[in-house]
């Protein structure tokens, strides 16, 4: 399969951000073929509120699609243990915050950090809207790329918070299914608490998704909000400035004493 | 406590049993009070087969941060199983509106709560009255664990009235709860009624939610907490899961911890309305 060059290569400037603030601590991680400008207006809003926050750049990502299908998924769990480990040298309370992708890594960071304060996902991708996914285990050793989807924000001005590449990486993806396996196994272990963000719009994950994190979660408390006026990109949609606030009165509830 | 079968229908009974015999811990307070306090008003709704005692606790401490605080003693509650077997779902709904409209001439913004089944009529008196600030649900008797029981239930209830509990595991909530020693099966078929009028309007609950159940629940389903995040509009579903309580989280180990953080709910709420 012969790829369209300009697709092929990352078309906007991935930039991942260090936003300097008080002792209390978020990481932020984007989600599947993202960048942290997916994370940048909540980012921005939660440094305004007086928090440290820092967005990596998961491996594989901003580069280009052959990159990406180079990654397993344990290199992108690495680097989100390595982010988080930087993070929690010099804050003495982490969050921790993900989309899509980036929230099954959060969970991941959940279950083996009990210390983590508190942990937010928008739009948890356990499981993918397209049935056709589940074929990518098998389509990965022959098709390198397929196109990705039409886009599903509410907001198309938002569009400039995405980019991205135009294609998904099947190798990838296959990688992020076995993701997903792990993650749904450390579910009841993640014992911190918890905010879930979807949208009730979002074609890119499965409407069950949210839901089932909700119901196999450790978590003592769990807030859920649901959004009905946003797409898969959540952070960055119309409804985005309600994510920031509800977002910022959860870290602000659960850092305590150290907030 | 003594466990007693009655067999027969409640109105042909030759010697109906003196009341009290069937009601644990008859020496609580089970009337149904109307508490002054400030603008904001809580309604709560107590649970199947038990008295307002089950609420009791957390309005109190609700009214000592200023609320509002009024609670009905529903239908066929507090007097005897057989009493409460010629109950409906409506009247017991009903009852729930009255106590409503009560309630909010009084009271500039009124949010509704229950435990168990109270829980299934706070969030009917949400969907009927989209007016309502918040809804706080505890262990709302959305899903029973037991599928086959409720399946029982409705097709027992014919010809036993009245049946046994099943032994529950003992809990601090024993000394606080008032109710019958029985269960009234001909109710039971009525709250699964009910049950499934909530669960079909669902999707018209537009306020918050908070959910608080314990872990050791063994009569309502584990599920609920999720099915309600997801088929409920409500936007914002708050879960709290007590680590060491049964069902009635009102009334177990935890209560005070229950409270807190129901009163911060409300406090959120009402700060982000006003």
């Amino acid at each position: 399969m012969q790829l369209n060059a300009q697709r092929h290569v990352f078309q906007t400037a991935p930039d991942p951000f260090y936003l300097a603030g008080g002792p209390v601590g978020i990481l932020m991680l984007h989600g599947f073929t993202g960048t942290p400008r997916e994370m940048r207006r909540i980012g921005a809003a939660l440094h305004a509120q007086g928090y440290t926050v820092t967005a990596p750049l998961l491996p594989g990502h901003g580069t280009t699609l052959g990159a990406m299908n180079r990654c397993e998924w344990r290199d992108w769990a690495d680097a989100a243990e390595a982010a988080y480990a930087e993070l929690a040298e010099t804050c003495s309370c982490c969050f921790v915050a993900g989309l899509s992708m980036g929230s099954l890594l959060t969970l991941w960071l959940g279950a083996h950090h009990p210390e983590i304060r508190g942990l937010l996902l928008y739009a948890p991708a356990l499981r993918l809207a397209d049935w056709r996914s589940s074929l990518v285990s098998l389509l990965q050793y022959w098709v390198p790329a397929i196109r990705g989807g039409s886009s599903d924000l509410h907001d198309v001005s938002a569009a400039e918070w995405g980019g991205g590449y135009g294609y998904r990486p099947v190798r990838a993806l296959a990688q992020l299914l076995q993701l997903q396996r792990q993650v749904r196994r450390l579910l009841p272990q993640v014992q911190a608490p918890t905010l879930v963000v979807y949208a009730v719009g979002d074609r890119s994950i499965h409407p069950q998704s949210g839901p089932e994190v909700v119901r196999r979660l450790g978590s003592a408390a769990i807030e859920v909000l649901r959004l009905k006026d946003s797409g898969h990109m959540l952070t960055a949609d119309r409804e985005w400035p309600t994510v920031a606030q509800v977002s910022a009165e959860f870290v602000a509830r659960y850092a305590g004493a150290a907030g | 406590m003594r466990e007693q079968v009655v067999s027969g229908g409640g109105r042909f009974m030759r010697s109906r049993p003196k009341h009290t015999s069937l009601i644990q811990n008859p020496h609580l307070d089970g009337a149904p009070f109307f508490w002054h306090g400030g603008p904001v008003g809580i309604l709560l709704f107590h649970g199947f087969a038990t008295t307002t005692s089950e609420v009791r606790l957390l309005a109190r401490f609700l009214h000592g941060q200023g609320y509002t605080v009024a609670a009905p003693l529903l239908p066929g509650h507090g007097t005897t199983p057989q009493e409460m077997n010629r109950c409906c779902w409506q009247e017991w709904a009903e009852a729930g509106t009255r106590a409503y409209r009560e309630l909010s001439a009084v009271c500039k913004q009124v949010f509704v709560g229950g435990e168990s089944l109270g829980g299934l009529l706070a969030l009917y008196t949400a969907i009927v009255h989209p007016e309502v600030t918040g809804v706080l649900t505890y262990a709302p008797a959305l899903l029973l664990t037991s599928r086959t029981r409720s399946v029982w239930a409705r097709l027992l209830a014919p010809f036993v009235p009245i049946s046994k509990k099943p032994p529950s595991r003992p809990s601090h909530a024993d000394a606080y709860w008032q109710g019958y020693t029985v269960r009234p099966v001909h109710a039971a078929a009525e709250l699964l009624r009910l049950q499934h009028e909530v669960r079909t309007h669902l999707p018209e609950i537009s306020q918050p939610l908070l959910v608080v159940q314990g872990r050791l629940d063994r009569t309502v389903s584990p599920q609920i907490p999720a099915l309600l995040s997801c088929e409920s509009g409500a936007p914002w579903v708050e879960v709290h899961w007590m680590a060491d309580s049964g069902h009635c989280v009102l009334l177990d180990s935890e209560w005070e911890q229950v409270a807190r953080l129901s009163q911060a709910f409300i406090e959120r709420r009402v700060a982000r309305c006003n």
